[in-house]
């Protein structure tokens, strides 16, 4: 069998010979990636049977284990590869091909692996973020299909997407979290309204999706009704060690440490501390992973989640802030969009992209249960635990 | 070598952890962990050893921590192993004997002794001046490592008999209630057992130090993990306003914070433990790395610990004290978290590589995907 030091060694060479050097740049330098960027990078991992590799070999993947399928996101972020949009090929895919109809798998699988039906997530809320189990949007029973009514919002990338996967209410009397089923909603139903929501980096990744008395095939109803939370949490399970993002912390500390050349900073001896310590910080989150992945400890995973939340976006975070503050050096950043190409005249400040990124970067600790919930759920999981 | 699998070792800790629960007085930890084999871990198997490395007995060292055990563990299971490497066949009789629990090593603080040797008598008689500091509860031990300079102003290695003379001895107590020692030369002639010098020797003690940040470590998670342990504990019990003060959002926050703390310093020692004992290229930048990082992490552990204890938390009588003052005290042994961090930094070209071989030798540890 393969060790997973070799396929390490594979997917970085792989990367070095077919990650295209524009796209590279790009996202090295925080540039704006459009649809089409991701979509080239998608299809060439598809091509090499590298997308969606952890999909069981009978959907088209290759049957990654965990651990795998970490060193390999791991390995793509550290080579400056384009962020693997997870929506289709990490959540949504799952789910279907875990408790779909053979129907669903048929209609969504193959194209999801093909990037032909690009996918967004449908779950908060105005009013229901960090609380998501109260939320409002409801589906109503009309026989063949649903109605679909309400409000979904920070909803990333839905301009580009074909179909969104929607939690919404169809039993008002149960639980809160037992009323709740999984739809995918194809976006050119007559009454959805996508709104962009602008945020403080300039860039446009979220929208607001109002859906009016939107008509969604009892088809599309995904496993059983008023389960829709189980699948929630399901896609959690996945998406949680993805979040502890070694692999784009160390990429980050290189572009640090080579661009500080360039500045006197470079030289200071508590500057280099801070980045050393934040080093420590890396590989510290590192090793929490990689034993949670090896130690394939399952039922652990749902209270060691929590830490890799925290550890991971803390130690982003303070590699953004390190990053935008080197800049500053250089001045204060005048055209907050990033570049799409070279252009003269440029201070080093905006073609880094650095403001952008330290300003889309404090969303980090906000979504996906905020750090203050995770710092509950820790404290649920700690205090149980110990007798 | 790494000796233990996964099962030998979960197994290991559930031995050490019963241990712990049902052990005697503090007197009787050294002869009762020798007599159950424990000392052999580190040692090599021609002295009746198993011939594992730090990863291996770390668990023994976490439990001189987690249970403030007093005695030269480190020196003796960590170190000696190490430094009488250096003399095959020579001091095979006294490694068997520390192996047996019969023999106590201990050795200097390699960063702060300043000791001058020349060579007086053929080979084994040699003439010290200065001080060799901090042996950490040596006054049982016979077998005493120190570290001079010699005329060429080179490291040199000597390891002497503890009741040989030549030498005066300054015994002090630490913060944390342990005993050390500092040994005075004043240009007496001193019979050594065996000494080393050159590169072997520069090599040797370099490793030796580094080994003993890294054990030193292992022994403070082991410290802070009970310390949170039974911040926990408190928090659950101690009631306030009708109510446990752990429904408290901002004491359950301050308890999350030292979970990941613990946990995060735990999972980097382990994975440092295993380049050391496979001595990876890496491995000296990682024994720092987990000085610094449990130093800093050991800091505001006791720090929260005494805050969510409050007033109890201040008493000489309560355990979280201790615990804290033992952590304090590793900290400040061979050298501080701070300045660990200052190495690791001042390695320009290293910057951005840190422990890069890390997860190569964790994944290969485990085993095939």
């Amino acid at each position: 069998m393969e060790t997973v030091m070799a396929f390490r060694s594979k997917v970085r060479a792989f990367c070095a010979d077919a990650l295209p050097a524009a796209l590279k740049w790009k996202v090295q330098h925080n540039q704006i990636l459009d649809k089409a960027d991701y979509i080239a990078w998608q299809r060439i991992l598809r091509a090499h049977g590298w997308f969606g590799g952890h999909w069981p070999k009978e959907f088209g993947g290759a049957g990654w284990s965990k651990l795998k399928q970490w060193v390999f996101e791991d390995e793509l972020a550290r080579c400056g590869a384009p962020w693997l949009i997870p929506f289709g090929v990490s959540y949504v895919g799952p789910v279907l091909y875990t408790f779909g109809s053979k129907a669903q798998q048929s209609r969504f699988l193959e194209p999801i692996l093909n990037s032909d039906i690009w996918w967004a997530q449908g779950y908060s809320e105005p009013n229901a973020g960090s609380d998501l189990a109260s939320l409002k949007t409801s589906a109503k029973d009309e026989g063949d299909h649903y109605k679909l009514n309400g409000q979904k919002t920070w909803t990333t990338y839905a301009q580009w997407a074909d179909y969104i996967f929607v939690l919404a209410r169809t039993d008002v009397l149960a639980r809160p979290q037992e009323g709740i089923s999984f739809f995918l909603v194809d976006l050119k139903s007559p009454g959805v309204t996508i709104r962009p929501i602008e945020t403080i980096d300039k860039r446009h990744h979220l929208n607001e999706v109002f859906f009016d008395d939107v008509r969604v095939g009892g088809e599309n109803l995904v496993g059983r009704r008023g389960e829709g939370w189980r699948y929630a949490k399901f896609i959690l399970g996945n998406e949680r060690l993805l979040v502890a993002e070694v692999g784009k912390a160390r990429r980050m500390v290189q572009e640090i440490v080579a661009a500080s050349q360039e500045f006197e900073i470079g030289n200071d001896s508590g500057w280099r501390r801070d980045l050393a310590s934040i080093e420590v910080d890396i590989a510290s989150l590192e090793a929490m992973c990689l034993e949670l992945l090896a130690d394939d400890c399952a039922d652990e995973a749902d209270s060691v989640a929590p830490f890799l939340k925290i550890a991971g976006s803390e130690v982003i975070q303070r590699l953004q802030r390190v990053a935008q503050e080197l800049f500053a050096r250089d001045g204060p950043a005048f055209h907050l969009p990033a570049l799409t190409g070279a252009q003269d005249g440029i201070q080093r400040a905006d073609a880094a992209g650095a403001l952008s990124e330290y300003l889309h970067g404090r969303a980090i600790s906000i979504y996906g249960g905020s750090n203050e919930i995770q710092r509950n759920l820790l404290a649920k999981s700690v205090l149980r635990l110990s007798r | 070598m790494n000796v233990l699998n996964a099962t030998e070792r979960a197994q290991f800790e559930r031995d050490i952890g019963r241990y712990l629960q049902n052990r005697g007085g503090i007197k009787e930890d050294w002869s009762a962990i020798a007599g159950l084999g424990w000392f052999t871990i580190a040692f090599p198997e021609e002295v009746g050893g198993l011939g594992g490395g730090i990863s291996d007995v770390a668990p023994l060292i976490d439990a001189v921590g987690r249970g403030l055990l007093s005695g030269p563990y480190l020196d003796s299971l960590v170190l000696a192993p190490e430094l009488l490497s250096a003399f095959p066949g020579k001091l095979s009789e006294m490694q068997a004997r520390i192996v047996d629990g019969a023999l106590k090593a201990s050795a200097c603080d390699f960063t702060r002794s300043r000791v001058h040797c020349e060579r007086a008598q053929g080979e084994e008689e040699q003439r010290l001046r200065g001080r060799a500091r901090l042996f950490v509860e040596a006054a049982e031990s016979d077998l005493l490592c120190l570290v001079a300079s010699n005329v060429r102003a080179e490291e040199c290695l000597l390891l002497i008999d503890g009741r040989s003379a030549g030498f005066d001895r300054v015994e002090y107590r630490l913060a944390d209630g342990r005993k050390a020692m500092d040994l005075m030369f004043d240009g007496r002639a001193v019979k050594s057992l065996a000494h080393c010098d050159g590169p072997e020797a520069s090599l040797l003690i370099s490793n030796a130090r580094h080994l003993r940040l890294l054990a030193l470590a292992i022994e403070s998670v082991g410290a802070i993990s009970s310390l949170c342990e039974m911040t926990i504990e408190y928090a659950k019990t101690r009631r306030q306003f009708g109510v446990a003060i752990a429904s408290f959002q901002v004491i359950q926050h301050g308890l999350a914070n030292i979970a990941l703390d613990v946990r995060r310093a735990a999972a980097f020692v382990r994975a440092a433990s295993f380049m050391a004992t496979r001595r990876s290229s890496n491995w000296r930048n990682a024994a720092l790395a987990a000085k610094f990082l449990v130093d800093q992490a050991g800091r505001r552990i006791g720090e929260q610990a005494l805050q969510i204890h409050g007033g109890i938390g201040m008493t000489e009588e309560c355990q979280a004290g201790r615990l804290f003052k033992r952590v304090l005290t590793n900290e400040a042994l061979e050298m501080c978290g701070a300045d660990c961090l200052s190495l690791l930094s001042a390695q320009a070209h290293e910057l951005g590589d840190v422990a890069p071989g890390l997860e190569l030798d964790r994944v290969m540890e485990r085993g095939n995907d």
